[in-house]
């Protein structure tokens, strides 16, 4: 029950709230296909009579006498001072110790709560508080001007000769129609991202450290732009023009009209494109391969195809996208790559590296300090020195 | 170890900021803090109240077994600190216990052609169902429970109790045009407070009543 009851809650809030990505409202719309009583319930808290109703009988519900009773049932009446324990031992012998896999997101969540509680001793006495960034960006016009595009929610970009794009909520807007053909682009620092509409519709998610070229307008017989680090894209359909995506010289991925991530950073062991809906044909050295839905392909830097697998989930992979940083049976290394292109450090390890298994997510917009305390309790000795983490395990 | 992948993302929307001091709370009542405990009775006594009466329990019986889940998770309290996703866990704890209660009771005939129509409480895609109203429910009303008392009072009789602007100014002894500011203002702190929550829902519901 645990991760539906989790998933569809939140999907109806998401839904009421009229914030639904189309990625969500996919999984909303299986589940009401799954059973007509799923499609009802949804309707019932969707439908505002029904809804207050329903408020209304559960506000009818008197919650204090209800504890007033059950105080005097079971003698909890008096207040009582809690025994203190040390938290952290109580925390490693429940949750970690014995368990190679961790519920990484309950513990941060307690560990954000009672980062003050929690006892480090010297080794976290001068961690700072290194904030992720939120969104922004940096675009490069075709005469080369930049234009810093972090705080601003809503505006127009002059481009060049009567062409200007907009920003709307955050989010920068190529509209179709632009005079002539330029090209533009677009780069982010560390702990940040940005999303953007090409003129054709397209939908780009750029990840931190990441950068993207591409035409103000599409002329010829394709749509090609060119990445470095990790976009998402959400391709609009058009089997007249092609989208192509440049990764580098050897390798390229085309498509029609599809969703798809390609994660190019070059501290990654491999090129990885992985298709969430339609289809892509990946080109790499002499290598080609076309993908299914749900799977993925590795790429060798210096080209050709390592292998192709098919995974079981692939919301770990773009879930960076929605804010998050998610982990599938990933290894400490994995975890520091994450936490250096999302937080501007360095990671350095002493001894040799710990080995923890991670899975789970965490919210991008915590403190590097909660995730280090987190480490802390999970046992990882760490401190931080100037910009540089050090993952310490000598015995 | 099967059901650790929990997103925080989704476990904040679903209940807020709460959920912070959730495990906060699980562990001080673990230590045996009642204060602890009363914050969780009243976060969900209502909502297993709610679940029961979904299980086809009348009001009381409802009310007997949600009590009967927390006396037992209050004299078990010593494993809660290891309890992963809180509602999950009182909602299976409910369904037993609505299950237990139901056995007692001989199945009727009309028993039998309640679940047939309105769902068998033994059945989990039932109650999973049941468990999604209700914490949807429990989550809109914490957000309206949590507006200062003067906003909520108008807010309440408005939307809830279905009075006029006039009948409410009777009701609370106050000018009419002090009704219509103060129910403003509660829409406009309810929007910020939700934006800020990223729960617009709220706003939704009192935008299209208003």
């Amino acid at each position: 029950m645990d991760q539906e009851l989790i998933q569809i809650s939140s999907l109806i809030l998401r839904h009421l709230e009229g914030r639904l990505s189309a990625y969500d409202a996919q999984q909303l719309e299986s589940w009401k296909r799954a059973d007509p009583l799923n499609a009802r319930l949804f309707e019932e808290l969707t439908d505002r009579a029904a809804l207050e109703h329903q408020l209304n009988r559960l506000r009818a519900i008197d919650v204090h006498a209800a504890l007033e009773r059950f105080k005097h049932a079971n003698n909890t009446d008096e207040r009582s001072t809690p025994v203190q324990r040390p938290r952290v031992l109580v925390l490693r012998r429940k949750y970690w110790l014995g368990a190679a896999v961790m519920l990484m997101a309950a513990v941060s969540l307690f560990l954000l709560v009672n980062t003050r509680r929690v006892k480090n001793g010297k080794e976290q006495a001068h961690v700072l508080p290194i904030l992720p960034r939120d969104s922004g960006a940096i675009l490069t016009l075709s005469d080369g001007s930049q234009v810093l595009l972090d705080t601003i929610r809503d505006g127009i970009v002059a481009l060049h000769a009567h062409d200007s794009a907009r920003i709307v909520n955050g989010s920068l807007v190529y509209g179709a129609g632009m005079d002539r053909v330029a090209y533009n682009s677009m780069s982010t620092r560390t702990g940040t991202q940005y999303h953007l509409t090409l003129s054709d519709g397209t939908g780009v998610w750029l990840n931190s450290l990441s950068s993207i070229r591409y035409p103000t307008a599409f002329k010829g017989a394709e749509r090609l732009v060119e990445i470095s680090g990790e976009a998402y894209f959400e391709v609009a359909r058009n089997k007249k023009l092609p989208f192509r995506v440049k990764i580098d010289e050897q390798s390229s991925v085309t498509v029609l009209g599809t969703s798809f991530n390609i994660n190019s950073y070059r501290d990654e062991r491999s090129v990885n494109t992985t298709l969430l809906e339609g289809l892509v044909r990946v080109n790499s050295g002499r290598d080609s391969i076309s993908l299914s839905p749900g799977e993925q392909t590795q790429l060798r830097p210096s080209g050709g195809i390592i292998r192709t697998v098919a995974l079981q989930d692939v919301s770990t992979v773009v879930a960076w996208k929605n804010g998050l940083f998610s982990f599938n049976n990933a290894g400490i290394e994995e975890m520091t790559r994450e936490l250096k292109r999302w937080y501007g450090i360095d990671t350095r390890f002493e001894g040799p590296v710990p080995d923890k298994i991670f899975k789970g997510e965490l919210d991008r917009g915590v403190k590097l300090e909660a995730v280090l305390n987190w480490f802390t309790a999970l046992g990882i000795k760490n401190r931080l020195e100037g910009n540089t983490l050090i993952i310490s395990n000598q015995p | 170890m099967a059901g650790i992948f929990v997103s925080l993302r989704l476990l904040q929307k679903l209940t807020g900021y709460n959920l912070h001091n959730e495990k906060a709370t699980l562990l001080r009542i673990g230590q045996g803090d009642k204060q602890a405990f009363d914050e969780l009775f009243k976060r969900y006594y209502a909502s297993l109240v709610l679940y029961g009466e979904k299980c086809h329990l009348g009001r009381e019986d409802a009310e007997d077994a949600a009590m009967d889940v927390l006396a037992k998770l209050w004299k078990g309290r010593e494993k809660l600190p290891a309890v992963n996703y809180l509602p999950a866990y009182l909602y299976k704890a409910m369904k037993n216990a609505c299950v237990d209660h139901l056995k007692k009771r001989n199945r009727s005939e009309l028993t039998e052609k309640t679940y047939h129509q309105q769902g068998d409480p033994e059945d989990d895609a039932f109650a999973l169902r049941e468990a999604i109203r209700a914490e949807v429910l429990q989550r809109i009303n914490e957000d309206i429970q949590a507006l200062p008392d003067k906003y909520r009072t108008v807010f309440e009789l408005t939307y809830h109790e279905g009075l006029n602007t006039a009948e409410i100014a009777a009701r609370l002894g106050i000018s009419v045009t002090n009704v219509t500011s103060r129910r403003n203002r509660a829409l406009q702190m309810l929007k910020k407070e939700l934006i800020k929550k990223d729960l617009l829902f709220i706003y939704f519901l009192l935008s299209q009543i208003r």
